[in-house]
């Protein structure tokens, strides 16, 4: 009998290392915990799109969690930056991703709001359906959809209109607020006229027969999309926190960048498994985006809002939008 | 409706035409009932009279005797289960102006209308203009002595002026017969008396065929030329008294008629039909 | 008590100072600066973030801006005309069918039937199947603000028609009316009442879904109605134009209800027939 009891438990030690290694192996990484004072209760918002992918990496291998043990994290999907950044404002929201839109909105209006760290750069593309819409002209009077007049989209929308209709407010008054899974369908349904939108919806519909009207970097060069952000005070409190915020998500957009396949099975499970990872990986590589924590074009967009009176005031610097773990990467 | 014939006063109603035999109304072997949870109930088993042109008849009955349902039935608002009413010859009755009725409640006015409106608007429903809508009417209003109280709205009447403006609207009609409904059962019992004299004066001036209902002998010998007396329900017509000429309240003839009158009114629990007042 | 019985006080206003002393509209009035000033001293003392409170003289400022610019006065009107027509729309509709529910038993299950369907369902929730139906655009929003504000004016106005003396309903007989005719003419003034009951909360109903519907769907058709301007204002934290949109929909009511009031002291009351 005692010679059976052994090798039980032998057996079950083999088995537990086993699994303690497998599930290390699938995290992915060497996530141990750190040592740094953190708050209580961290709650992170961002929105729909694969643009947010360095969060969903996060969040996926829990990579926060285990580094913070001592920390409850909570994760949100709002559905647009003005939902993200009234949740800030009324302090449920620690760290809130969103486009360069509203953070320079927000910036301006005394919110004291930065980034702690770009997620990446985007191609906006202009989507429409009926083959009839073919340059920004015929845009006109036509119900367009995204996510608020305060979007980044909404920004590009005026610079397209100011290019290319000599007013940047001339498409105004067809701007409808409708989150992208929304839009999209409605796109699709024909209750829409155009939507201007991101990755992966832009391709999405792509595939189901919308056809692209125009791209934001035909209107200011390649630029950056998403970023995450918090608030000064809280940065005061926490900046170890805050730093090692930034290097995971370096470290996630590292892991994007190298092995899009095991991400691209992250984001499937995160989706619930619809859609599958294969689908992911081509919306990863061929949806416009570029992952990196080295912001581009901020400033050109701040002069732009600056200059249509989006904004006040202009910020002096592109540093004045992000703190200071981000100065290293020679943004602009 | 015709126009009031240019006789000795404006309000005169207009005369029946020469060799106009029978009585203005007749109700023969008129039964009236009602549906209920329980079943059909008959009010009126069988009422069988006459009305003459340019009397007063009244009817008086114990409560519960049908009275107000006969007088519907001649209005038009209910259809007897049997017999027939005929007014000058025409039968099935529907309810109409050549039979005006003054109700019981005071509610019975426009209250969204002022007490000339009242009257006038009546006259517009049947054909008269605006103009002679509102001369006529207020024919009528000095004839009740409401000329005051023209451009008042109802619910700054009294009681009293309520009745007295139901009356105008009424007789402006030109009525064929003037029902009247308890009119005075809901005033006080000095109005009441100052109402009675009122109509009577007004009746004989107009010259109107008046039916006028009432549970109150003294009532009744007040105003009737003829007293149709019903019995317990289902009722029947028990006696018809002709009280023209009848002295006056203190004489002995007609203590003697009103104490006939209340004892053809006993029911058999000893109930009395009131008298004086009329306050049960 | 001799003192008392013979104090000529007793006879006439009493002479001690009291709360109900001076008139309604100067007490409400001082209430009323005195909640303006707990405000402002909330905001200044307790260090408020300016974008979760703005002060009472940021919102003046911004509501004076708003109508001498016509950023909040545009707005306002939009609003304003999407709701005259919705509830217009509503209330015809509410009265043909309680007329033809006052003619017919048919009818009358009818409208009892769909009152108790729809009473209950917030415009807003109609919205987005409204949107499905006629497109993003205020045709959307009329309907369902139409929809809102039928069962109101439908509910109160059969009740008025119920409620209604058999007397008159009698004597309009009587005088000669058509059965139509006793419904228009005799019906109809003497629900007023209850017509006027049924108006009103119409139109607070209707003022609250126009409002939700904008500021959850957004820019009604082409141009923004007051809910939109509150939203906008919003996403760029403005908070001062938030709350200047928020007094504006207050100072509308209270017109509203000065409005109302008007109208029923010139019928409702004239005529003694107000229910208090």
């Amino acid at each position: 009998m005692k010679r059976h009891y052994r090798s039980v438990l032998l057996a079950s030690v083999v088995l537990a290392a086993l699994g303690a290694l497998a599930a290390t192996a699938t995290a992915g990484g060497t996530h141990a915990r750190v040592n740094i004072p953190a708050p209580n209760k961290v709650t992170i918002a961002y929105q729909p799109g694969i643009g947010y992918a360095p969060l969903i990496v996060l969040k996926s291998q829990h990579t926060l969690e285990t580094q913070f043990p001592g920390t409850t994290f909570s994760w949100q999907v709002l559905s647009s930056g003005a939902a993200v950044t009234n949740g800030i404002i009324s302090g449920d929201i620690q760290i809130g991703a969103g486009g360069v839109g509203p953070l320079i909105i927000a910036w301006d209006a005394g919110v004291d709001l930065k980034t702690i760290a770009p997620l990446d750069w985007g191609d906006l593309w202009l989507m429409a359906k009926d083959p009839a819409i073919k340059t920004i002209a015929d845009l006109k009077g036509k119900k367009i959809a995204m996510p608020g007049t305060t979007s980044i989209q909404a920004v590009v929308l005026r610079r397209m209109a100011q290019v290319k209709l000599g007013d940047a407010h001339a498409l105004d008054s067809g701007i409808i607020a409708m989150d992208h899974p929304v839009a999209m369908q409605a796109l699709l349904t024909g209750q829409i006229d155009a939507h201007l939108t991101s990755a992966p919806y832009q391709l999405q519909e792509k595939v189901r027969g919308a056809h692209v009207v125009a791209r934001s970097y035909q209107y200011f060069g390649a630029h950056s999309f998403l970023g995450a952000w918090e608030t000064s005070k809280f940065y005061a409190q926490y900046p170890a926190f805050s730093q090692k915020f930034y290097t995971d998500v370096q470290t996630a957009i590292a892991l994007i960048n190298k092995n899009p396949t095991q991400v691209s099975h992250l984001l499937q499970s995160d989706s619930g498994g619809i859609p599958s990872w294969r689908q992911y990986k081509q919306w990863l590589a061929a949806s416009g985006l570029t992952f990196t924590t080295r912001p581009l074009g901020m400033m050109r967009f701040a002069n732009f809002m600056n200059k249509i009176g989006m904004i006040k005031k202009m910020p002096a610097s592109w540093q004045d939008l992000v703190f200071p773990p981000v100065y290293g990467t020679k943004g602009s | 409706m015709g126009a009031v014939e240019a006789a000795s006063g404006r309000t005169r109603v207009r005369e029946t035409g020469g060799g106009q035999t029978g009585p203005l109304l007749r109700l023969t072997g008129v039964a009236l009932g009602y549906e209920t949870a329980t079943g059909f109930h008959l009010a009126v088993a069988d009422a069988s009279f006459d009305v003459v042109a340019r009397e007063k008849l009244v009817v008086i009955g114990p409560s519960g005797s049908g009275k107000s349902t006969l007088l519907k039935a001649i209005a038009g608002f209910v259809v007897p289960v049997e017999g027939v009413i005929e007014l000058e010859g025409r039968r099935s009755l529907r309810p109409g102006p050549d039979r005006a009725v003054v109700f019981q409640e005071f509610d019975q006015l426009f209250a969204w209308r002022t007490v000339l409106g009242n009257v006038a608007y009546p006259l517009r429903v049947n054909g008269f203009s605006r103009a002679a809508a509102t001369g006529r009417a207020r024919t009528f209003l000095e004839l009740t002595q409401l000329t005051d109280a023209a451009d008042r709205h109802p619910h700054e009447l009294s009681g009293g002026m309520k009745q007295r403006v139901a009356i105008a609207r009424a007789l402006a009609l030109d009525p064929r017969v003037l029902l009247m409904d308890e009119p005075f059962g809901a005033l006080d019992a000095i109005t009441r008396q100052r109402l009675q004299i009122e109509l009577n004066r007004i009746v004989a001036e107009t010259g109107v065929t008046l039916v006028f209902i009432t549970h109150s002998i003294e009532e009744a010998l007040v105003l009737g030329d003829r007293i149709v007396v019903l019995g317990e329900k289902p009722s029947r017509v028990i006696e018809i008294v002709d009280v023209r000429g009848l002295g006056g309240p203190d004489t002995v003839e007609h203590s003697a008629m009103r104490g006939r009158l209340r004892s053809l009114l006993t029911v058999d629990r000893g109930e009395v039909v009131a008298d004086g007042g009329g306050v049960e | 008590m001799a003192a008392v019985s013979s104090s000529p006080a007793i006879v006439g206003r009493s002479r001690r100072w009291s709360w109900t002393t001076p008139p309604s509209w100067l007490r409400k009035t001082i209430l009323l600066v005195a909640l303006i000033g707990v405000w402002q001293a909330y905001v200044s003392l307790g260090h408020v973030s300016h974008l979760l409170w703005a002060t009472p003289w940021q919102t003046a400022r911004a509501f004076a801006t708003g109508w001498r610019d016509g950023s909040l006065a545009g707005p306002t009107w939009t609003t304003l005309q999407i709701l005259l027509q919705s509830v217009g729309i509503g209330a015809g509709i509410a009265v043909a069918f309680t007329i033809f529910a006052a003619l017919s038993s048919v009818g009358e299950d009818l409208l009892e039937l769909l009152t108790s369907i729809f009473n209950p369902l917030p415009g807003v929730a109609i919205l987005p199947l409204a949107m499905l139906w006629f497109g993003i655009n205020e045709s959307a929003i009329v309907f369902t603000i139409a929809l809102s504000t039928i069962w109101p004016i439908a509910i109160n106005l059969s009740m008025g028609f119920r409620t209604v003396s058999p007397t008159i309903v009698a004597v309009g007989r009587n005088i000669g009316l058509s059965r139509f005719r006793v419904v228009t003419d005799v019906l109809a003034p003497a629900a007023l009442p209850h017509a006027v009951t049924g108006l009103k909360s119409a139109w607070a109903f209707g003022w609250r879904t126009v409002i939700a519907s904008e500021l959850v769907f957004g820019v009604a058709g082409s141009k923004g109605g007051l809910g939109n301007y509150i939203n906008n204002a919003r996403n760029f934290l403005l908070t001062p134009e938030v709350f200047a949109g928020l007094v504006t929909i207050a100072v509308l009511g209270v017109l509203f209800e000065a409005l109302f009031g008007a109208a029923e002291r010139r019928t409702v009351v004239r005529w003694g027939m107000k229910r208090s």
